[in-house]
């Protein structure tokens, strides 16, 4: 942060600071870069020696997976299965057929279904009767049947 | 030069990570002196001010790898050095006394004799009624001209703590140095001057 121009006591402090700042130091530089050059020989020797060590450990981690697969693959037999034991099953009761009772059981439908099935004509057979015996001349008008009077044709389509 | 604009510090601190040890030299050699005067703020003694600033260079060369582009180098640097001042512990008591152990034995002319006397006068006054904090933040801000956010990432501390420190620094250490300033400006002297002839004319 640059002190502003009106800012007299921050001026101040900067060139306080700045004339107690000391100029570089050539011992000291040298001491730095000595360090510096120290520490980066003994990063090299210890990358270098690192490296060593990594190429050791993967030989030796490569021979032992190899003698793993090795020793795994002689060792290994196929697993021995038990030949399959089959038991008897009893003999079971003969199931009902669906089919048989389903048409057992619309047998009457059906029968009730197909006697209905012309019943329309015998209701029209039975009105054209009375008709014709109407129609007759010196027929009473009463001559016609008391049991097909009230018939209705529900209940001559019945039966 | 050879007619090159210099580098900044962030592109030798770029070839000093690429392995140039020419330009951690260079590096070096530039933030060196900062980082002492930096450092001898805590420790009044100039030989540990060293110690502590050539420990702290060492180990920014150690962690250059971490060093990430676009980063300010003189803030990643007092960073470390800060670090490693604080885990040395408080230095010595300060004193308002100039300590003679800071001159770095480049005597040159009187004028300048003065003044870097002076500024140690108006730095130990600091040392003497600010905490070390304080002292290192004004120190960032006002000589190191970092911006806020810089000093904050160096002392760990927020922006806001920052500047909150930075206020209360100053209001204690104004009244302390205002006669220090004013002979700075030169109005104290006058002063002087002035009641000197109202004495001599009274007289």
């Amino acid at each position: 942060m640059k002190p502003r121009d009106d800012d007299a006591f921050g001026r101040k402090l900067h060139e306080a600071g700045v004339s107690v700042t000391p100029a570089t130091s050539e011992d000291l530089h040298a001491r730095v870069m000595a360090d510096v050059r120290r520490e980066q020989a003994m990063a090299s020797s210890s990358a270098a020696a690192s490296a060593g060590r990594a190429r050791w450990w993967w030989l030796i981690g490569t021979a032992a997976a190899a003698a793993a697969v090795a020793v795994w693959v002689t060792t290994s037999r196929e697993p021995t299965v038990a030949p399959p034991t089959y038991a008897p099953v009893a003999q079971l009761p003969p199931l009902p057929s669906i089919e048989a009772a389903v048409v057992e059981k619309m047998q009457p439908v059906r029968e009730k279904l197909h006697e209905a099935r012309f019943a329309y004509l015998d209701r029209d057979t039975k009105r054209l009767a009375r008709f014709l015996l109407r129609s007759v001349p010196g027929m009473p008008a009463d001559a016609r049947p008391v049991a097909t009077e009230g018939a209705t044709p529900s209940s001559a389509s019945g039966t | 030069m050879n007619g090159l604009a210099p580098r900044s510090d962030e592109e030798l601190a770029r070839d000093a990570r690429a392995g140039s040890l020419a330009s951690f030299d260079e590096l070096a050699r530039r933030v060196q002196g900062p980082l002492v005067a930096f450092l001898a703020r805590r420790f009044p003694s100039r030989r540990d001010a060293e110690d502590v600033a050539q420990e702290a260079l060492v180990r920014a060369w150690r962690a250059l790898p971490s060093y990430r582009d676009g980063m300010r180098v003189r803030t990643w640097l007092f960073t470390i050095a800060y670090r490693l001042a604080v885990s040395r512990g408080r230095g010595e008591v300060a004193t308002v006394a100039v300590p003679p152990a800071l001159g770095d034995g480049r005597e040159g002319p009187p004028e300048t004799v003065a003044r870097r006397e002076r500024g140690e006068r108006v730095w130990a006054a600091a040392r003497a009624v600010l905490s070390e904090e304080q002292v290192s933040a004004l120190w960032l801000t006002y000589v190191e001209q970092l911006p806020t956010g810089e000093v904050a990432r160096v002392l760990g501390r927020s922006w806001v703590s920052v500047k909150t420190m930075l206020h209360r620094a100053r209001r204690k250490l104004e009244p302390h140095l205002a006669a220090e300033v004013d002979d700075w400006s030169g109005a104290t002297s006058r002063r002087r001057a002035v009641t000197q002839e109202v004495c001599d004319e009274a007289t």
